[in-house]
């Protein structure tokens, strides 16, 4: 189930909600668990039992870790670490790179091995990591084994995140699980968050979406640089409202059942370099990436080549991690280059304070990197990548035409909205200018009104994609 | 608490269960209401709550059906549609779901070069040639432009089309004498006529009769004037199928017009069986256009005892025929239309079995650029 379709909303959303604030509070987790397997199992009715089996999984090795630990029998606990490492990374290994590997393989060595043609299961991705992090952590003695196996299940399968993040590490909400404060204002709060979330998925992902769908199905002489910059700015926002009003709609839903998720995203294409951008890019997975692959591998702390190395790897699997194909791994590569690049100018024009002297430009070149990114990360196949840029540098094609022209200024209001949208500035005008007496009436009608303009497109049945079923 | 405090969360409160609330009665309407089985505006068959059944869990069938049936079945679900459209419109956007918002109320289809494929273009003229020269009749083609093409003034500023120029250009190359010009006549007569309808893809009675002038002056028939034809005007509220994608509030209703001057002694069979030349029925639904033999058949066959010449005409066409034929019925003994996407016979065998057979292609541009039925012709 996605959060912007009518089921969502009208028939699953409010029965949960009922549900939930009728029930007792010490059967609220098992309630949360329940409506989470139901959510997951309209999505998976099959691969539902791999969740499964991962959170039995998970949660035995967490006792066992803490049981081992106990006894101080270290080796005994870190067996079953491996174990739980193998076994995750094995199951998303198997479901998601097989194909990958064998079609990699049958390209180097004519080999012919049949591919399974497996689904990919939504969410693995999501969710391996998040109980990965939890065996780590309990390992690590940064979390308590969770004993009651219902407490944990919910955690791992808590719908808000389960299919599309944030990725949220058990520490982060330990305490949310065993004791948490539902209020009316947390609610509203909540709610309101929704709102917004699911207002840029529907209203502005999926409408600027469509002309990337667009612009990608033309052929012939309507193929032209200026359209194809016009798909490739189409797709940028289409994939920061899309993925950064899930994880809005994500940690609202947590907001109103009393969790406190991590931020995902905090405005990346206001970023002035590669460096800034990850740093504010679906936060939640570069964070796991830091903490539980880039730090145990030595960080910055084994000297400049070991550092590079580390950042490579992470770099590598970055890419991999967004789905089983050549074109993530160019992507991952692809911003590793910037970013070592970045690390080793950094320190020399910052000394000069010659970026501070010239934001434009570092800005300009950081959505300039990032555009280009998402047109690898958009073509799956290596001649639609270079063909798609060709384009962009006006080879083999027109500079532009009337169609160009036609779309560029039919889009170009939404466009600008985007743009704005896209920023910090919305924000801070309200915070400015909107008094708190004001915003208490003004939120809940704006947030009404989001909610009603979402509705309309929702039944309307307008375009409407999952972007995260590679993921 | 202060007075403020307490007011603040009157509002809160009142915003939540208003917010969950308005979601809650909207999915009870749905689930528990009573159920559309048709959308007469957008012109399709709605989808119904689905019933719960394993194999259909499994398969993804049922939530599916249920992710459609929600969209289908909510209340009031027009009024979404205007909503969703009128801000598209307010955000600037001129081209909706495919449909350009023209001028004087003018719903035109975006029809795009690269929609359009120029080699199965040429593959079905060719195919038409082939057949044609292979059994050694009579045939002329005429492609009907895309009302846009037509109306260029019509569009949204800097609006674009298929080149349909260059692909009539094609058409006159590969069949000289046998290609119909209607482009020019229809571009001619558009400028102080209204040709097309506004809110339908076909052309009105008064394109119609453009196609039918083309077609006399080619075959040596006497061109009658149109209020010979006595015209009527059928309805005038027809809103046909680019309202159906776009459902703006206040479109401009169409006029539908027939002709009354019919040869007395007309029979008209459908797929064999007997019927009217007007299913008058058609008016009360949605879909007036297909007031014109109640729709398409894959075979009609019309006979006149007192037409003037002693020939059969065949035309092989699409939906625009339906409201050009009417007007050839006195002039021929016997007109048959073949619509290739319902006639599953053999056609090469079927236009050898008539009386001094001659054909006639007729086909809306792009849609005949995008036919994949033409194939049949050959067999």
């Amino acid at each position: 189930m996605v959060f912007s379709s009518i089921v969502f909303l009208c028939i699953f959303f409010p029965i949960v909600f009922a549900g939930y604030f009728i029930c007792p509070k010490k059967f609220r987790n098992l309630l949360l668990m329940l409506a989470s397997l139901v959510f997951y199992a309209y999505g998976e009715p099959i691969y539902i039992f791999i969740m499964l089996f991962s959170t039995v999984f998970d949660y035995c090795n967490g006792r066992a870790i803490t049981y081992f630990k106990a006894k101080e029998k270290m080796s005994a606990a870190k067996a079953v670490l491996v174990l739980s490492m193998v076994g995750n990374l094995g199951i998303l290994g198997f479901f998601k790179y097989t194909d990958f590997a064998i079609g990699t393989i049958n390209a180097i060595t004519d080999a012919g091995i049949s591919t399974l043609g497996l689904a990919l299961p939504i969410g693995i991705s999501f969710y391996t990591f998040q109980t990965m992090s939890y065996t780590i952590d309990v390992y690590r003695g940064k979390a308590n084994a969770q004993k009651n196996f219902i407490d944990f299940a919910m955690y791992v399968c808590l719908f808000p995140q389960l299919i599309a993040g944030p990725i949220v590490t058990y520490t982060q909400v330990e305490k949310d699980v065993h004791r948490r404060k539902e209020s009316i204002e947390l609610v509203e709060k909540g709610l309101v968050r929704f709102s917004i979330g699911l207002a840029k998925k529907v209203l502005f992902a999926n409408q600027i979406g469509a002309v990337y769908a667009k612009v990608s199905g033309l052929t012939g002489d309507d193929r032209t640089m200026a359209i194809a910059w016009l798909g490739a700015i189409a797709y940028t926002f289409q994939i920061y409202f899309d993925f950064s009003g899930y994880s809005d709609m994500a940690i609202g839903l947590g907001t109103i059942f009393g969790f406190h998720f991590p931020e995902n995203f905090n405005y990346p294409y206001q970023s002035k370099s590669i460096t800034e951008f990850w740093r504010r890019w679906h936060m939640t997975l570069g964070g796991w990436f830091r903490e539980y692959v880039y730090i145990p591998l030595g960080g910055n702390r084994c000297g400049f080549l070991k550092q590079t190395v580390n950042m490579l790897i992470v770099w590598a699997l970055t890419g991999l991690w967004h789905g089983a194909n050549w074109n993530f791994v160019i992507w991952g590569l692809y911003y590793f280059i910037f970013l070592f690049l970045e690390k080793c100018i950094w320190k020399a024009l910052s000394k000069k304070r010659a970026l501070d002297k010239t934001p434009s430009i570092s800005h300009i070149y950081t959505l300039f990197v990032v555009i280009v990114g998402w047109v690898i990360f958009s073509c799956e196949s290596m001649s639609d990548l270079g063909n798609y840029l060709q384009s962009m540098v006006c080879i083999g094609v027109a500079a532009g035409n009337k169609l160009a022209m036609y779309e560029w200024l039919n889009y170009g209001p939404l466009l600008i909205v985007l743009c704005v949208a896209a920023t910090s500035i919305p924000k801070k005008l309200v915070e400015k200018f909107l008094p708190e007496k004001a915003k208490m009436l003004v939120t809940p009608v704006f947030s009404f009104g989001l909610l009603f303009l979402c509705m309309a497109y929702l039944i309307s049945g307008s375009y409407n994609p999952f972007l995260y079923f590679r993921f | 608490m202060s007075e403020k405090k307490m007011l603040s969360k009157a509002i809160k409160t009142g915003y939540i269960v208003l917010f969950v609330g308005v979601l809650g009665a909207g999915g009870a309407r749905i689930t528990f209401g009573a159920q559309k089985t048709f959308s007469e505006n957008e012109n399709r068959v709605l989808t119904k709550m689905p019933k719960a059944t394993w194999t259909d869990i499994k398969k993804g069938e049922f939530q599916k059906k249920l992710e459609n049936a929600t969209c289908d079945q909510f209340p009031m679900r027009d009024r979404w549609l205007e909503v969703a459209t009128c801000a598209d419109k307010a955000m600037g956007q001129s081209c909706i779901n495919g449909v350009y918002l023209g001028k004087q109320g003018y719903l035109l289809e975006q029809v795009l070069d690269s929609d359009l494929s120029q080699k199965t273009y040429k593959n079905n003229l060719q195919m038409i040639k082939m057949m044609a020269e292979d059994i050694n009749v009579d045939y002329q083609v005429m492609m009907i432009p895309s009302p846009a093409t037509v109306m260029k003034c019509m569009l949204p500023n800097n609006a674009v089309m298929y080149d349909a120029e260059s692909m009539e250009q094609t058409g006159k190359d590969l069949f000289k004498e046998h290609w119909l010009d209607v482009t020019s006549p229809l571009q001619q007569k558009a400028k102080d006529t209204q040709v097309y309808f506004k809110t339908d893809h076909h052309w009105n009675l008064y394109g119609a009769y453009e196609g039918y002038t083309t077609f006399a002056k080619a075959n040596e028939i006497e061109t009658k004037s149109m209020t010979s034809f006595d015209v009527r005007i059928a309805s005038e509220d027809f809103l046909g199928t680019m309202y159906s994608k776009v459902l703006t509030a206040n479109p401009s209703k169409d006029k539908l017009c027939l002709i009354e001057n019919l040869p007395e002694n007309l029979s008209v069979k459908r797929d064999g069986k007997d019927c009217e030349l007007y299913d008058l029925e058609k008016l009360q639904k949605k879909d007036k256009y297909a007031v014109y033999f109640g729709g398409n058949y894959g075979l009609v066959e019309m006979d006149n005892p007192d037409g003037a010449k002693d020939e059969t005409l065949i035309v092989i066409k699409d939906s625009f025929a339906n409201s050009m034929v009417p007007f050839l019925l006195n002039d021929y003994k016997r007109v048959v239309m073949i619509d290739l996407r319902y006639y599953t016979s053999s056609v090469k065998e079927f236009i050898k079995s008539q009386n001094h057979p001659s054909v006639l292609v007729l086909y809306e541009m792009s849609n005949f650029a995008k036919d994949d039925h033409m194939y049949k012709l050959l067999r």
